[in-house]
């Protein structure tokens, strides 16, 4: 496996420049002074950014779809603040440990479930749901861990360097989002990843070529837990006061989910999408007041995705790049410079995007002139594979001749199986 | 002695509770593939209504059960047709019920804000007197829901054993294509399966809002217990639902009574985490064994 082929110079060098742009924008605030309220936002975006993807490669790509993820997200989240204010600790060290925390959960939930062959994913679903609920009545009840009445989480220490609380919550966020995404991202383009993906498309097809699948799902599990775990320990900070709702209650898997599905689960970066657009939409909804509605229309963003859009905004988005992005930045363009602030021109952004990401393909030019190098393979919205810019398309292309694409019917999986 | 015969009545009236909230359920997942979380929503929508039209319409609240049972049924009738027109797999039943729950819980906290909202107790004389055998103190509401839930169950029961409308959907969920030409019906079977599963949600909310204080998040505590009953009770079995909702009733009102009440949800949820290890497939068999390919 050659590093070239799983990392393409030219994607590489697109996403470090949006790296480096994000780790010098507190600095920027710092000379500028834009509203500070930003930087609480984007942490909130990168934090549903490591939530989804930690979601998404174990139930995006493996297919084994948990309602569980408050187990591991709100393990983490308790160990922090247990670690942090009943033994002073360090905010940095508890981190490592939360994450310990999480890959134990998943692990032995994983060594319970994954054992059982018979199991299908509906009861998987149900059964991480109950794991993630009996965790939370466990923490309630005892008096060890909570017992019911909350825990108030102080100052905890933490280097110098990293600034004020918002800009030490931003920072550790970009900074765990970026190992969450990496993971995904290297997951998707290696063997590893296409054998998750030979699980999901039929897992005794998989197993019958040799996939490890018993191995492959407790990893990948288990990456997933820690990954949500080291999240929810750094989110106690941002959270202040901790209780059982917060930690464990239905919100997390509800979020996770909606921004995996409505982004695209089969795609490293659909968690990504689906988080920026998610989080956006609620802060601004939410922020004037009407959570109610917002819930309402996030519910039925998620009933319309699962119906009409199975492989989610990545999969249209791959097809036709430029569009959406030019509908998005003209839409953003246009309401800040009309004197909005940055989060509402970046909402109406992408409204603007997504409603010409979804105008059917005939009121447009041919396909074709939208995307170098020829079309996606099994491009029929079912989001395999390809990335959204020019970068990506490219790494695409290297990609195509290693990486097996599960959902094409003419896949090398498939035929081996039959 | 005393308390055992105690724990052992508490154990049958809780069981009683959960196999009426878990029937419908079952049914929905057995037979007609839909996993329906908005089930929860049905039963609390239910019990809201119960408690406006008792509180602030004066009804008594078990009359209200002719309003309840109704909107029930037509809210299964109503997600079954759902279903059945965008033809959604078992799995996209699972989350687009879960959108579902989520649409009514925000519009049942639009409707009746996030405040605890209970039947004034001289409007409720069910769950203030109580049934009272030789020593034995039974909740007198939970006894008419235990009385309910056998008269359900059975009646369930019946209809799928030994009607022309329970062996043609059992034929239908085992058989597919054969059943289809031997002239049955699937789709109206599944609006009747359907509309009773809706109902028993309207009859179960009925019970809980004389039970409960109501907030519109308090039913998400009842979805791990529900679940395991179903899961634990066979899928579409009647009779299987009403052991395992007494396993799990008396699993809890055990340790209610010589443990610590707060641990008895969590012993359910050990239960049920046990019971899938050792037992996937559930304590009962599932009513109607699928055709494997």
């Amino acid at each position: 496996m050659n590093l070239r082929r799983i990392f393409p110079p030219r994607v590489v060098a697109v996403w470090l420049v949006i790296y480096v742009a994000l780790l010098l924008l507190p600095t920027v605030q710092g000379i500028t002074g834009f509203p500070l309220y930003n930087l609480i936002f984007l942490y909130l975006v990168f934090f549903w950014i490591t939530q989804a993807t930690s979601w998404n490669i174990l139930s995006g790509y493996s297919g084994y779809f948990s309602f569980g993820q408050a187990a591991f997200y709100g393990g983490g989240m308790y160990t922090t603040t247990i670690l942090g204010s009943r033994y002073d600790w360090d905010l940095l060290p508890t981190l490592p440990v939360a994450a310990l925390v999480g890959a134990g959960i998943a692990f032995l939930t994983g060594l319970l479930v994954f054992r059982l062959r018979k199991l299908s994913g509906e009861i998987f679903a149900l059964f991480t749901l109950a794991v993630a609920l009996g965790i939370g009545a466990l923490v309630q009840n005892w008096r060890v861990l909570d017992g019911g009445r909350g825990i108030v989480l102080g100052q905890l220490d933490y280097p110098d360097l990293l600034g004020d609380t918002t800009e030490m919550l931003y920072y550790l966020g970009l900074t765990l989002a970026v190992i969450a995404l990496l993971a995904a991202y290297v997951v998707q383009r290696s063997r590893f990843g296409a054998g998750l993906f030979a699980i999901r498309d039929d897992e005794k097809v998989a197993e019958a070529i040799g996939v490890p699948t018993f191995r492959y799902k407790m990893l990948i599990f288990t990456v997933s837990g820690a990954l949500a775990a080291a999240s929810g320990g750094l989110h106690a900070v941002q959270v202040g006061f901790i209780s059982t709702d917060v930690g464990f209650g239905l919100r997390v898997a509800v979020f996770v989910i909606l921004m995996s599905v409505v982004g695209g689960r089969r795609h490293w970066f659909g968690p990504l999408l689906g988080a920026v657009l998610i989080q956006t939409v609620t802060d601004r909804m939410a922020g004037a007041g009407y959570a109610e509605a917002n819930q309402i229309v996030l519910a039925a963003v998620l009933i319309a995705a699962t119906l009409f859009l199975r492989g989610g905004i990545s999969a249209r988005l791959v097809e036709r790049p430029l569009p959406p992005v030019l509908g998005f930045v003209l839409g953003f363009v246009g309401t800040f410079v009309a004197g909005y602030p940055a989060i509402t021109a970046a909402a109406w952004g992408m409204a603007v995007g997504l409603v010409v990401l979804f105008v059917p393909d005939r009121f447009l030019p041919q396909r074709r002139s939208w995307t170098r190098g020829g079309s996606a393979p099994g491009g029929d919205g079912d989001g395999s594979g390809a990335g959204t810019d020019d970068g990506i398309e490219d790494g695409h292309r290297i990609e195509g001749d290693e990486v097996i694409e599960p959902s094409d019917p003419a896949s090398p999986t498939k035929e081996t199986g039959r | 002695m005393t308390v055992l015969l105690q724990t052992l009545a508490t154990g049958v009236a809780l069981a009683g509770l959960y196999s009426i909230f878990a029937i419908g359920l079952s049914l929905g997942w057995g037979l007609l593939h839909t996993i329906n979380f908005a089930h929860f929503s049905f039963v609390l929508l239910s019990a809201y209504v119960t408690y406006e039209l008792s509180a602030t319409g004066g009804w008594d609240p078990l009359t209200t059960i002719v309003v309840t049972v109704p909107l029930g049924a037509l809210l299964g009738l109503g997600l079954q047709l759902f279903v059945t027109t965008f033809k959604i797999d078992v799995f996209g039943t699972l989350i687009v019920t879960f959108g579902l729950f989520l649409m009514f819980e925000a519009g049942m906290a639009m409707q009746w804000s996030a405040d605890l909202r209970r039947i004034p107790a001289e409007l409720n004389p069910y769950f203030t007197s109580a049934l009272v055998i030789g020593p034995i103190r039974v909740s007198m509401l939970l006894a008419i829901s235990t009385v309910m839930a056998l008269v359900t169950c059975l009646g369930v029961w019946w209809l799928l054993q030994h009607t022309a409308t329970g062996r043609g959907i059992r034929a239908f969920v085992q058989e597919p294509e054969m059943a289809a030409a031997f002239g049955v019906n699937y789709r109206s079977l599944a609006l009747v399966i359907a509309g009773i599963g809706g109902a028993t949600a309207g009859l179960t909310g009925t019970v809980l809002g004389m039970y409960l204080s109501l907030t519109p998040t308090i039913i998400e505590v009842w979805i791990a217990v529900v679940f395991a009953v179903v899961l634990l009770g066979g899928l579409a079995n009647p009779i299987g639902v009403m052991g395992s909702a007494f396993v799990i009733g008396m699993v809890e009102s055990v340790t209610r009574q010589f443990a610590d009440p707060a641990l008895a949800r969590l012993a359910a949820l050990v239960v049920l985490i046990i019971a899938l290890v050792f037992r996937p497939e559930g304590l009962f068999k599932r009513l109607v064994e699928e055709a494997r390919e």
